[in-house]
């Protein structure tokens, strides 16, 4: 094999690697912006549950404020 | 870690489950944006430069080339982006104003940096004309020395996309002013402080030549070019690769297109001359026909943003061509145009392609992701499938900025559009009023199918890409191993001179991974000619690099270039390769020409999906000097607008569609015009924008759910006939299709996250608690009779529309929100608005006010209001249909359903007082009722009885049967002629007694009601507590749980636990406390009940004195029968006939109220036996007396105490029904005790029915006493 041939054989290598870790590196941001996602779905689910207890618990509040003073 | 390992790790974040239920209606979000380009872009030439020198030096050229192109663009950008500062700048206006010095040095300060940038651009624009006039002279030169050479078509291309550059900077600076006027201030300043040295003129004059000629770059180009021998053939060249490229579509972005359009032009301009001798029309290389034909298609040609181009101005330099020529001249070709350059004529044929394409896609990607290291069949072409996808993106993006284009070269005016009024600003013109409602939606349409397909692309873009590179390894080595093979071997067996070429070009290509073996290795194998691999080769996931893949091609399109050697066959000896061989070459270099496209993927897709221009208006801004338009100029909100507002809601789902194009502006003003202040106006528009989109996508929610609940809850027959009796126009559930967009969890907008579900929800929540506010409002403002029925409906409407809601969206509870509204959150309140409101009407409207009748069991306004209180109502509140029932056509339609309620009160309004008030509320309602009855019966109904008691005069003996009707009737007229005279008699007394029995019959209606409706619940609850019809618990079956025996079994599992030992005695109490109540206790009764022991204080003065005789009262006055048999026969008196009667305004409380009283005081049976009226109809039943007296018919008397009488017996027999032992309770009747010893005269012994057993045992004692059985006998 000539050096020409020695060259472009190591420099076909050498890219395959960089291919290689530069795909890995694209699934690791597809991944990252699925799981962004998919993160701001269920934190929006809990937010949702979260902030209508807070409501619940407000409205109960309101509800039993004067119960005490009632009962004394 | 090893990379093996990490590699592992990558692989495995495939298998994590990442849930995400959103609907996807908006483009897909790109939180983490990579833009790993592995272009060597020429950066490894060096390894190949031995193989063939000219390569490396165009290689460097290229380099070059390409460099100036992204300068260029980035000036493009920054000079359409950059606004003027001299308007903002403060202007001297006299040369005597004191502080002229600081002006213009501020001004010079802070105009200086803009105009170094200026002169870095005249410097750019310098150094890249003199680049390219390099480019041509070399290219000339090989023209020079051959006169048909082959030059390489990515030089000619580098050159291409350079020229474009040029145009459009030329375009720019020719209609941007705003570097002018900057300078202009700029120069003044520094020549009015006197500081530039001659260098710094000089160049400043220079740049306000440059600044203000127009078209100087492309005019000193030509001066330069012009000069260099050989140049036209070098633009013939350009030209030539335009129009082919141009008509074999070999062009995959937008931009390129226009590219080849830009330089195709500004090429032929070049070329032509100005005298015959150097006419373009004696060149008979170029394509020029073609090439006009393609210019005359495109009259306009986007700029950017706001800005369009005519390449027909460059022929103004081109004596030979007129430019007429490329212009439309008749009005037909006009047309013809403009039907070409809009969306909608070819959005019927764009959609089908969309739908077969995205099927297509849709297979492969789910195999894609469903399978791990998927690989494609051999026969699946899949870098054909993603091209086609890029080249779809490209031609209707493409579309869309021809469309703009148009439409901001053809503004529109009153006559073509008679929306547009005249007073419409400019970019009104260009905008809002030139797109009709269909282009709107045709244009929503298209940038909804580029942002799906751009989606489709880029969710699959990581995992396909290593499948993409490893499809163009096998293409490339299947071209090589078999193509190339064999016409290598065939060369070096004929010893063409071609052969070094090829030789080059598979060293050049070379992996030892995917050939086996080499021809020119082993001359014995040459001699066999190409075999195939003996082992089987691997494909690798990685493409040629960019350098490498452009040598190749070159060189390839040198061997069967027609006008390469190889070509060239004689009669001796044909072409060097077969006809197959120059297809396959052909075919790869063709196919090559896709790789870099499909290699950066991502790039690509961005590229073709980049519709920022829709929303720049930079161009008008400066026109017309505005800071900015209002939103309701700009396209995107334009366009979301419309399908919020649009009728039919087909469109609904697009909605976040058109925002997008904010992203993309956005995306577009940080990254390519680097321009922050636009970056914040963007951002600035898009708040508002959203505001106004969450404001009105929320009220056209809730009027779609609103209208929707209503027509559930419409009868369906009654809506055909209010239908089709034009009472309303129409009742039809509408087609809005809110269900995606109220999923929305996560929108992303400028890089926000939005929680869109959560703001509808905000909304929805407020909406509906205005809606209860609306409901109760209207309820306080109405007729109670109405009210109450609107406030059911409106309520029902509310639950329903909530429930709906509810499906999608996180609400509160409608429960707490009516609490809430009703003012009846806190326990320790037991009335809210509703209750008491309904408490108030009844008490001071509706008992005082009303009169019953059993006959139609209604209650009626009494046409005369005699109640000293008069109820005011609040204010009717403003109608606004989406918080009543949706729209105006179904409030119509409910409006018809409550008018027959308007007048009347009967069991439907009762009923529906139990449903709003709610069960639990009755006790108190019916404690409310009995406070006031006890107070009418302490403050007035008393008082007039005793006053009256003493009026009835005591001489007052029933008369003879002599007497005759007409004698007897006068009788009594004469005694009572005092109480009859009485002046409020008829008005003040009778109505104390008629709401006081308004109360009665009330309460008996209300029981009625909640005996139906628990009646009903039962009924509907027998299975579940293992009850049969007829109230005998059965067995359990099987399959039905006990609860107590379920519980006990827990209990006895559950030894130790600290709750358990209750909990089988806790679910044994439940059980019953639940158990439907099978001896039901009526409420009616017990008001009677509280009624009768409200008579104690007044029962032994109302029951007149004992009988002197022992045994019963015949004259005497001091009963309270005696009293209602004189009001009774005053009520019972016709007045006269212009009067109301009483019936009419009193009803039947009136004689509700004496009847219950008397039946409670034990009366009944002596009312019925001695009551005056009755008396004389037993008279007038006998003697059958008729005659007048006065203006009265004594007829018409008879006839009314008969119906009375009829009435009175109706009611006793209720009450001896409901409370039987009341009957003679507290009768004062004699006991004739049966004669014990026959020689005393019986003696009688007063009875009284209160102290009934002590008197029994009395009496037994008599009996024991005398030994023999006695026998009371009762009168």
């Amino acid at each position: 094999m000539s050096a020409q041939a020695t060259f472009v054989q190591r420099d076909w290598e050498n890219r395959e690697l960089v291919e290689e870790i530069s795909s890995a590196v694209k699934r690791i941001a597809s991944f990252l912006t699925t799981f962004d996602s998919s993160t701001r779905y269920r934190l929006a689910a809990l937010n949702e549950k979260l902030s209508q207890l807070e409501r619940q618990v407000d409205y109960l509040d309101a509800r039993v404020v004067n119960v005490d003073a009632a009962n004394s | 870690m090893s990379l093996a390992t990490s590699l592992n790790n990558v692989a495995l974040l495939s298998q994590h489950v990442l849930v995400d239920n959103q609907p996807a209606i908006q483009p897909r979000p790109i939180s983490v944006q990579l833009n790993a380009s592995l272009d060597t872009a020429f950066g490894d030439a060096d390894l190949y430069s031995n193989l063939q020198s000219h390569l490396a030096g165009e290689a460097r050229f290229m380099r070059k080339m390409y460099a100036n192109v992204d300068e260029a663009m980035r000036y493009f950008g920054i000079i359409y982006a950059t606004r003027s500062l001299s308007k903002a700048l403060p202007q001297v206006k006299t040369q005597d104003q004191p502080d002229r010095v600081a002006i213009y040095e501020k001004t010079h300060d802070i105009l200086r940096p803009e105009v170094e940038k200026m002169k870095e651009f005249m410097r750019f624009a310098n150094r890249a004309c003199a680049e390219l006039v390099e480019v041509i002279k070399y290219l000339a030169a090989i023209y020079n020395k051959n006169k048909e050479p082959i030059v390489s078509e990515p030089l000619l291309l580098s050159i291409v996309h350079l020229l474009n550059g040029f145009s459009l900077l030329d375009n720019m600076k020719n209609m941007k002013t705003a570097w002018n006027n900057d300078f202009a201030m700029y120069k003044r300043a520094c020549t009015n402080l006197k500081r530039m040295d001659e260098g710094e003129t000089m160049e400043n004059q220079h740049l306000y030549l440059f600044l203000a000629n127009h078209d100087c770059i492309s005019t000193k180009l030509r001066t330069d070019v012009v000069g260099i021998d050989g140049y036209v053939e070098v633009l013939t060249s350009v030209v030539n690769v335009c129009v082919d490229y141009y008509e074999e579509d070999q062009f995959a972005l937008p931009d390129e297109k226009y590219a080849l359009l830009r330089a195709m032009a500004f090429s032929l301009s070049m070329i032509d001359g100005n005298d015959e001798k150097t006419s373009i029309l004696r060149n008979k290389r170029v394509k020029l026909d073609r090439a006009l034909k393609i210019l005359r298609s495109w009259p306009i040609i986007p700029l950017i943003g706001d800005m369009q181009m005519d390449p027909s101005a460059y022929m103004k330099h081109a004596p030979h061509i007129e430019r007429s020529k490329l212009q439309p001249e008749t009005e037909d070709e006009i047309l013809k145009l403009q039907t070409k350059y809009r969306i909608i004529t070819s959005l019927d044929g764009e959609i089908v392609r969309f739908k077969d394409y995205m099927s297509r896609f849709a297979i492969f990607s789910n195999q894609v992701r469903a399978q791990e290291n998927w690989e494609p069949a051999p026969d699946f072409d899949l870098l054909a499938l993603v091209f086609e996808g890029i080249k779809l993106l490209s031609s209707w993006t493409t579309q869309i900025h021809d469309q703009a284009a148009w439409k901001y070269a053809h503004p529109v005016d009153k006559f073509s559009n008679r929306n547009c009024p005249e007073t419409a600003g400019e970019y009104e013109k260009l905008v809002k009023y030139n797109y009709s409602l269909e282009e709107r939606f045709a244009l929503v349409e298209m940038i909804s199918m580029i942002k799906s397909v751009a989606t489709a692309l880029q969710t699959v873009s990581a995992t396909i890409a290593p499948l993409i590179r490893r499809c163009i390894h096998r293409e490339l080595f299947t071209f090589v191993q078999n193509t190339l093979l064999d016409i290598t071997s065939h060369s070096i067996k004929k010893k063409r001179p071609s052969q070094s070429v090829l030789v080059m070009i598979r060293d050049m290509l070379m992996d030892a991974k995917a050939v086996i073996e080499l021809p020119d290795e082993d001359d014995k194998k040459k001699k066999k000619g190409p075999a195939g691999p003996s082992t089987p080769v691997t494909y690798r996931a990685c493409a040629p690099s960019s350098t490498q893949l452009n040598y190749a091609r070159v060189l390839l399109e040198s061997l069967y270039n027609e006008k390469a050697a190889g070509m060239k066959g004689t009669l001796m000896k044909g072409k060097d390769y077969s006809s197959q061989q120059i297809f396959e070459m052909m075919t790869f270099y063709k196919r090559s020409f896709l790789y870099p496209y499909l290699l950066d993927l991502d790039k690509s897709v961005l590229a073709c999906s980049d519709l920022s221009v829709l929303w720049f208006k930079e161009f008008y801004l400066e026109v017309t000097r505005s800071v900015q338009f209002p939103i309701e100029q700009s396209l995107p909100w334009i366009l979301t607008d419309s399908i919020i507002e649009s009728p039919s809601g087909t469109a609904t789902e697009y909605m976040l569609v058109p925002l997008d194009l904010y992203n993309d502006s956005a995306n577009s003003a940080l990254w390519a015009l680097k321009s922050r202040y636009l970056y914040d106006e963007i951002e600035a528009e898009v708040n508002l924008c959203f505001d106004e989109l969450v404001f009105k996508v929320s009220e056209a929610v809730f009027t779609h759910y609103k209208t929707q609940a209503s027509c559930i809850l419409l009868d369906k027959a009654l809506k055909h006939v209010l239908v089709a009796n034009h009472v309303v126009r129409h009742l039809d559930v509408p087609t809005h299709r809110f269900t995606s967009l109220l999923r929305q969890k996560h929108v992303q907008l400028l890089g926000r996250t939005i929680d869109f579900s959560q703001l509808m929800a905000q909304r929805m929540n407020r909406l509906l608690r205005s809606s209860i506010e609306m409901a109760i409002g209207r309820f306080e403002a109405h007729e109670f009779g109405t009210g109450i029925m609107e406030l059911e409906g409106l309520l029902d409407n509310a639950r329903l529309t909530h429930n709906l809601l509810s499906e999608f969206l996180p609400l509160d509870p409608f429960e707490d929100m009516l609490r809430e509204v009703d003012d009846a959150v806190d326990l320790t309140l037991n009335n809210g608005r509703i209750f008491s409101h309904v408490v108030m009407q009844l008490i001071y409207d509706f008992l005082p006010n009303y009169s019953f009748s059993s006959g139609t069991q209604q209650f009626v306004r009494a046409p005369i209001e005699l109640s000293q209180t008069q109820v005011e109502r609040d204010a009717m509140p403003k109608i606004k249909h989406s918080l009543l029932f949706g729209n105006k056509f179904v409030y119509q339609a409910m409006s018809n359903v409550y008018e027959p309620f308007k007048e009347s009160i009967g069991l439907q309004q009762i009923a529906t007082i139990i449903r709003v008030i709610g069960q639990d509320k009755i006790g108190v309602l019916i404690d409310e009722l009995l406070k006031n009855v006890e107070v009418q019966l302490v403050n007035m109904v008393c008082p007039y009885v005793e006053s009256f008691m003493r009026g009835i005069p005591v001489d007052m003996k029933t008369p003879l049967f002599q007497y005759g009707t007409l004698g007897t009737f006068q009788y009594f007229q004469a005694h009572l002629k005092p109480i009859l005279a009485y002046r409020d008699l008829k008005t003040e007394v009778f109505h104390v007694f008629r709401e006081l029995g308004n109360s009665l019959i009330f309460a008996r209606l209300l029981d009625q009601s909640m005996l139906q409706r628990d009646l009903f619940t039962y009924v509907q609850s027998l299975p579940f507590y293992t009850i049969d019809r007829s109230g005998v618990t059965v067995p359990s079956t099987t399959g039905q749980v006990d609860p107590t025996a379920f519980f006990k079994f827990v209990t006895t599992h559950l030894q130790g636990q600290p709750f358990s030992e209750s909990l089988g005695g806790r679910a044994e109490q439940a059980s019953k406390l639940n158990a439907p109540s099978l001896a039901r206790k009526s409420l009616f009764v017990r008001v009677l009940e509280r009624f009768d022991a409200l008579l104690a204080p007044v029962r032994e003065k109302w029951r007149g004195s004992r009988p002197t005789n022992g045994i019963l009262n015949i004259d005497e006055t001091s009963e309270f029968y005696r009293l209602w048999s004189v009001l009774q026969f005053a009520y019972c008196t016709p007045g006269a006939k212009t009067e109301f009667s009483t019936q009419t305004l009193f009803g039947e409380g009136l004689p509700w109220t004496g009847c219950a009283i008397i039946y409670l005081l034990g009366q009944r049976v002596r009312f019925q036996v001695m009551d005056i009226c009755y008396h004389i109809v037993n008279v007038h039943a006998v003697d059958g007396q008729v005659g007048n007296i006065g203006s009265m018919n004594i007829v018409d008397f008879i006839q009314e105490v008969k119906n009375y009488q009829r009435l009175n017996d109706s009611i006793f027999a209720t009450l001896q029904t409901l409370l039987p032992d009341r009957d003679l309770h507290g009768n004062r009747y004699g006991v004739a005790h049966p004669p014990l010893d026959t020689k005393k005269v019986p003696t009688y012994e007063s009875y009284d029915g209160e102290h009934g057993t002590a008197v029994s045992r009395k009496i037994e004692k008599i009996e024991a006493g005398s030994g023999v059985e006695g026998h009371d006998t009762r009168v």
